[in-house]
């Protein structure tokens, strides 16, 4: 005889039976303060594989000044950032080494698909051999940018696109989300 | 003793040249762009987002052709022979239905050769180029001035009209072929 399981006893089954009756104040305040401290400090990884990355180097200097939005900080290693900025041709060889970074990065996570290349093989569409035809192929990819390269200002439009996506998340749903599913 | 003090010496000499630079870097007004806010002016030919103005497209299918990356995909009906579809701006007649002019801005690469090639100049590069999108698919551009359903309904016609045409052409090789036999009957005949 299997043993059913109870997943939620007590005081999380209250706390469950509360969220579904709409957001209360405890949720949307808390869960709002978490979204701004989200969407003020995206911090982004490099991944710089062709000439997008200039682009983004310029996003990230003075004249433009990422930092403003608090995602300057651009870091090397997967496990301190919040948004992948996946600028330049993805080469077949490079796609596995994406998803391995990508799966390293810490949830909740950001795919950003800068320019052509990265989107959709870009001039390599057609007769690219070794380019893999956009990278919402391996990882999925929230925000698009046009442009081959796009400008430093497209660039920080994804980002305010992000940021967007990121003040209508609730990470708490979510949580709550996943617990529901066990 | 005397490179002790000319160890201090330079310290606090290379500091009060490091401070000085600091001190000049504060009151350079900064060149950060606040962009959502203030954006460059663009030089008159910058290339942005590709628009095409579809009255004045008549399907030449040029753009097509010269496209290094086969980004446009354009489809055409050619008018019925008592259907006048005016003229373009620049004065070219226009003889087809454009039932499709997709863009994929996405596979652009923003050469503009497509814009030189164009005769009646209905295709050219805005100054747009803020255009982050959520899905993959708003980065194609749909230009067509026809609905999908009068596409499928002009498609329809161009098919029965190239049917009709085909059937009058068996009539006619069939006919001659009839006449060829006649004939030839009636001089084995005599």
């Amino acid at each position: 005889m299997p043993q059913t399981k109870q997943p939620f006893v007590g005081k999380e089954k209250r706390f469950l039976e509360e969220g579904k009756y709409g957001d209360n104040l405890f949720i949307t305040s808390i869960d709002s303060l978490f979204s701004w401290a989200r969407l003020s400090s995206l911090w982004p990884m490099t991944f710089g594989l062709a000439c997008c990355a200039i682009e983004m180097m310029a996003t990230a200097a003075a004249r433009y000044d990422l930092d403003r939005f608090g995602a300057g900080v651009m870091r090397p290693s997967p496990r301190q950032t919040d948004v992948m900025i996946v600028a330049g041709t993805v080469t077949m060889k490079m796609a596995d080494r994406i998803k391995r970074l990508y799966d390293q990065m810490p949830e909740p996570k950001y795919v950003l698909s800068m320019g052509s290349c990265a989107t959709c093989g870009g001039p390599y569409w057609k007769h690219g051999y070794h380019v893999l035809k956009g990278v919402d192929l391996i990882v999925p990819v929230d925000v698009y940018v046009t442009g081959c390269p796009p400008r430093p200002e497209a660039l920080i439009d994804g980002i305010l696109k992000i940021q967007e996506k990121v003040r209508k998340e609730s990470l708490i749903k979510r949580k709550l989300q996943e617990r529901a599913n066990v | 003793m005397v490179s002790y003090f000319g160890n201090i010496y330079r310290a606090l000499s290379t500091i009060a040249i490091g401070m000085g630079q600091t001190w000049k870097a504060m009151f350079r007004p900064a060149v950060t762009l606040q962009y959502p806010r203030e954006r460059w002016e663009l030089p008159v030919n910058a290339r942005g987002i590709l628009f095409m103005n579809a009255d004045d497209c008549i399907g030449c299918n040029k753009c097509v052709r010269i496209c290094p990356v086969d980004c446009i995909y354009l489809d055409a009906v050619k008018a019925a022979p008592d259907e006048d579809l005016g003229k373009a701006s620049m004065g070219n007649p226009i003889r087809q239905h454009v039932i499709r002019f997709d863009i994929d801005m996405f596979k652009c690469c923003y050469c503009s050769d497509c814009t030189t090639v164009c005769p009646t100049e209905c295709l050219y590069m805005t100054d747009e180029y803020e255009n982050g999108v959520y899905s993959r698919d708003n980065g194609i551009y749909h230009f067509s001035k026809y609905s999908p359903e009068e596409a499928v309904a002009l498609r329809l016609r161009e098919k029965e009209e190239d049917e009709r045409k085909a059937r009058e052409k068996e009539a006619k090789l069939a006919a001659k072929q009839k006449a060829a036999e006649g004939k030839g009957k009636s001089a084995v005949g005599a």
